[in-house]
């Protein structure tokens, strides 16, 4: 199902995108057409334009033929050279008229054949003309002219013809050609008019699918926001829990104080009274009532004290020198220490920002831990140092990260290593009472201190060998963590 | 001149809603001190009541308490209120005040003695440590430190 969604946005985009890609291609082979359409119009045009040209000069290539013939015949009737004024205009003419029209019509074969004919034509009748010039009916040879004059009307008729032929074989072309050029011209007009409707759907398509798939990403962000909402609301809702159980700790343990009080109060009234009785069973008897009150009002005191931790009350986060700490609380130590013989080192340790007398209950609880936990007839040794890590070296700590690994080792008796999880937990031990002092709620605070400060604590032991606490805390406290701001005021110790 | 403790005849006025806290405080400071008078009351109403009808009170030697031991947490009026109006009272402000009360919240501490508290205890846990503090405040207060004596004339 996630895949699936994954995927398909990326398909509605690319459906879109090809959508799209069609309707450009459209347009571009529609543009293309066109001007296709426009370049062959175009040379229609003066194809025509050619046709007209053509016929224009073939009718005055005739006209300056017929000039000359009846500028001719005049000559020779009248002998009067008045006559051969118009023939003298037209003889140069036709050559030039020859050669114009062999240029236009170079790439049509039928039509140069005949105009190769019709050059001829226009060559025999000029040398003939010239002939006839020379010939004169009153010198006697007037049959002679009679028959050039009838070759002249004869050839002036397959003249006429052949342009006619021309003309008539230069406009059908002309038909032709255009009756091609408006068929391709509507064939391209209806391609043009399929390509824009096709467009046009290929269009209404990509803007169908769009919608559609904005339509999705609105109803996936809807849904999302649905979601963002339900999930503040749960967190309100868990951090209002919470807020109600360590309120109900704390009230618990306040007001499980009282009757205590008053047990321990008649009690050792009662206590005092056997002793004077010298009733020794009684007197044992009540002497364990007194112990197991005691020992219940230690607990009721811690667990206060351990939900205090939480309770808000001074959680200003401030700059603190780890190394004074570590030295004030080994000087508060200083005669323990001293009695037990043990020798503590101390390495650089970082400043870090945190909730100073929390930082110092964590510290405090360790240092004792260590200081209590030891091998008989072994002198105690105590390690303490620092380095910076990266987030990623454990999976409870955000991977990335800048943190500050503190290991805090010992030579005492240690613990096994299945226990790890059981040590943190607040009430649990793993020695006896009369053995080892204390409710179990040193580590549990620890695990407190650490969870406050978004970081991680652990250890590594073996039972006989000694165990090493490793705390773990982000070198920089996230400022949302907590609703005051964080202060740059150092948190100092005073010497000792 | 103040006669010396053991020789003069002490009164302590004790204000606990507390039965049992009541007697246990009456037997530790009785038994510590044979000539020593412990009065009780419930609340603070009855605290103020009981300094207003000392006048009338013809059974008493006409003597305001000498002491007087004040608990916080009372019904009706609560021991914040009355040690206020007590410390504000002209007739009645040279009286020591003790506060003895489970409390041990810091904001319960410093109200009581910016309020004119003389001293602040948290109730002990046991019978003995409960006698031990009642000697000590005894042997303050009525050998050591110097007290005002406003004994009324018949």
């Amino acid at each position: 199902m996630k895949a699936l969604t994954r995927y398909l946005p990326d398909q509605a985009r690319q459906r879109i995108a090809i959508g799209f890609i069609t309707a450009m291609l459209l347009i571009a082979v529609g543009f293309g057409l066109s001007f296709y359409s426009y370049n062959r119009h175009s040379e229609d045009n003066s194809l025509s334009r050619r046709t007209d040209v053509v016929i224009n000069d073939l009718n005055e290539l005739l006209s300056s033929l017929k000039d000359v013939e009846t500028g001719t015949r005049g000559f020779v009737l009248t002998q009067d050279s008045i006559y051969l004024e118009p023939r003298h205009a037209a003889l140069p003419l036709l050559p030039k008229r020859l050669k114009h029209l062999n240029e236009l019509i170079v790439d049509d074969p039928a039509q140069k054949q005949r105009l190769d004919s019709l050059e001829k034509l226009v060559k025999a009748n000029i040398y003939r003309t010239d002939q006839l010039i020379g010939l004169s009916p009153t010198r006697g040879n007037w049959t002679q002219v009679k028959s050039y004059l009838l070759l002249g009307k004869m050839r002036m008729d397959d003249a006429r013809r052949l342009v006619a032929t021309m003309i008539s074989a230069e406009r059908a072309l002309t038909q032709t050609h255009d009756q091609q050029a408006s068929k391709s011209f509507n064939a391209t007009i209806i391609i043009i008019l399929l390509l824009s409707v096709l467009t046009f759907i290929v269009l209404i398509v990509s803007y169908n699918a769009l919608e559609g798939e904005l339509t999705h990403r609105q109803r996936v962000e809807d849904q999302l926001r649905g979601y963002e909402a339900e999930l503040k609301a749960k967190i309100q809702q868990l951090e209002t829990s919470n807020e109600e159980l360590e309120r109900f700790a704390f009230v618990a343990s306040h007001d499980l104080q009282e009757p205590l009080r008053k047990i321990q109060s008649f009690g050792s009234i009662l206590q005092q009274r056997s002793q004077q009785s010298a009733d020794t069973e009684t007197s044992e008897y009540m002497s364990k009532i007194m112990q197991s009150a005691e020992r219940m009002s230690k607990m009721i005191k811690d667990l206060l004290h351990f939900s205090r931790l939480s309770a808000g009350l001074g959680n200003e986060l401030k700059t603190i020198r780890l190394n004074d700490l570590v030295r004030r609380i080994l000087a508060d130590k200083e005669l323990q220490i001293k009695g037990l013989n043990a020798k503590v080192d101390v390495g650089a340790l970082p400043v870090i920002k945190g909730i100073p007398f929390q930082i110092e209950q964590l510290f405090n609880n360790l240092i004792a831990n260590a200081l209590k936990f030891i091998r008989p007839g072994v002198a105690p040794r105590i390690q303490i140092k620092a380095e910076s890590i990266d987030g990623n070296l454990y999976p409870e700590l955000v991977s990335g990260q800048p943190y500050t690994r503190i290991m805090i080792s010992d030579n005492g008796i240690g613990f096994d290593e299945k226990y790890l999880t059981h040590i943190f937990q607040i009430f649990q031990r793993l020695h006896s009472k009369t053995t080892y002092e204390g409710t179990g709620i040193g580590l549990a605070i620890c695990k407190r201190v650490i969870q406050t400060h978004k970081g991680h604590i652990t250890a590594i032991s073996q039972p006989g060998k000694g165990a090493a606490f490793i705390i773990i805390l982000p070198e920089y406290q996230p400022l949302q963590a907590y609703d005051s701001p964080i202060s740059n005021e150092v948190y100092s110790y005073p010497a000792s | 001149m103040i006669a010396p403790f053991q020789t003069r005849f002490i009164h302590i006025l004790l204000a606990d809603d507390d039965e049992d806290d009541r007697f246990l405080i009456k037997e530790a400071f009785q038994r510590q001190f044979t000539n020593c008078q412990v009065s009780t009351v419930d609340n603070g109403e009855e605290l103020l009541d009981f300094l207003n009808d000392y006048d009338q009170e013809e059974a008493f030697n006409r003597q305001l308490p000498d002491l007087i031991l004040l608990d916080l947490n009372m019904p009706r009026l609560d021991g914040r209120n009355a040690l206020k109006l007590i410390k504000q009272n002209p007739a009645w402000r040279h009286i020591p005040i003790i506060i003895m009360t489970t409390s041990d919240a810091s904001p319960d501490i410093e109200l009581s003695y910016l309020n004119g508290a003389n001293s602040f205890i948290t109730k002990p846990a046991t019978f003995q440590q409960l006698t031990h503090v009642a000697s000590v405040i005894g042997q303050y207060w009525f050998d050591v430190v110097t007290t005002c004596n406003h004994t009324v004339e018949k």
